[in-house]
């Protein structure tokens, strides 16, 4: 299918705001989701790591929020987008991993907020709950909206986390 | 049951809502703030209310602000808890019954007074699942273990 003849908004390279590559990670509640994703990042010309490519009746999304968080703190990712049923299993168990901020997203004002206001690296949504229109629209947003600069917000949430995580 | 309750300047308003719902409702509620309409910092609530759930001082622990997000990511990073943010009734249910989530967080920029009650009143009422779900939920104390301090 062609997303963006589908309604997906253009996204030119040079307006991404956001650092790639950007992880993707489903199991196989948020599979089908993902390639809609994924047709749409490179519609973009996007650069993305799949961290589950063949293996789509994985089931236990922790794992999968395991080797997408593995790929943010290495820094062979800079961003991520995570899938499942209603996308907070999946966040959940990202958000244990220190570096990882998920916003877990229904439209797109959330995914703008999650970035402008919290400098989150990831979003995470769910198949049961979001069609592909509204994803795209949210994953847009999540691509072209950049941090505020000095943002308070962003600032607390990485020094909060440094009095409950350790250091890696 | 003994819940926590707390918010940011943004969430004020929705959570006085939800707790006079709350006390209605018969539940033990223990406000921590923001407790008037000024600015507050979002970690303040987020870090009080997680701390009171994973200590046992609350069965369970709501936060609201503008979109839920500050309040799920500082919760989530305290041993114990899962933090859920929701918009929708199917989300508020399935998120008890399947990671058995301890606090419920909403956006007052995101759902009305209702839908948010209803959000509630389903995550109290619903009962965990089995089968798969309590061995990912050990995967997530996993997870707790390799990183919290």
């Amino acid at each position: 299918m062609d997303v963006i003849k589908a309604g997906a908004p253009r996204l030119a390279k040079e307006d991404v705001k956001i650092g790639t590559p950007v992880v993707l990670a489903s199991d196989n509640a948020g599979w089908e989701l993902k390639h809609y994703v994924i047709q749409y990042l490179e519609a973009c010309g996007i650069e993305y790591i799949d961290c589950n490519p063949d293996e789509g009746m994985a089931k236990d999304y922790p794992d999968w929020s395991a080797k997408a968080a593995g790929h943010i703190m290495d820094g062979s990712a800079k961003s991520g987008i995570l899938i499942c049923g209603t996308g907070i299993g999946i966040g959940v168990a990202a958000m244990k991993c220190p570096g990882v901020y998920c916003a877990r997203c229904d439209d797109p004002m959330q995914a703008r907020y999650a970035r402008k206001v919290l400098d989150a690296n990831v979003i995470s949504f769910g198949q049961r709950v979001t069609g592909f229109g509204v994803a795209l629209e949210m994953v847009y947003e999540f691509l072209r909206t950049a941090a505020d600069e000095n943002c308070a917000e962003a600032k607390i949430i990485r020094e909060v986390e440094k009095k409950f995580l350790k250091e890696v | 049951m003994k819940l926590a309750i707390g918010c940011d300047n943004n969430g004020y308003v929705l959570k006085e809502t939800l707790k006079r719902e709350l006390l209605d409702a018969g539940h033990e509620v223990i406000d921590v703030g923001a407790h008037v309409l000024e600015a507050h910092t979002i970690d303040e609530a987020p870090v009080k209310v997680a701390q009171m759930v994973a200590a046992g001082e609350a069965e369970r622990g709501i936060l609201i602000d503008a979109t839920g997000a500050a309040s799920a990511i500082i919760a989530n990073k305290v041993r114990g808890i899962r933090a859920a943010q929701v918009g929708d009734y199917y989300s508020a249910r399935m998120t008890k019954a399947h990671n058995d989530a301890n606090i419920l967080c909403l956006g007052a920029g995101v759902v009305g007074s209702t839908v948010a009650c209803a959000c509630v009143k389903v995550w109290l009422e619903t009962e965990v699942m089995g089968g798969n779900h309590p061995r990912r939920i050990e995967m997530i104390h996993q997870l707790e273990e390799k990183y919290a301090k």
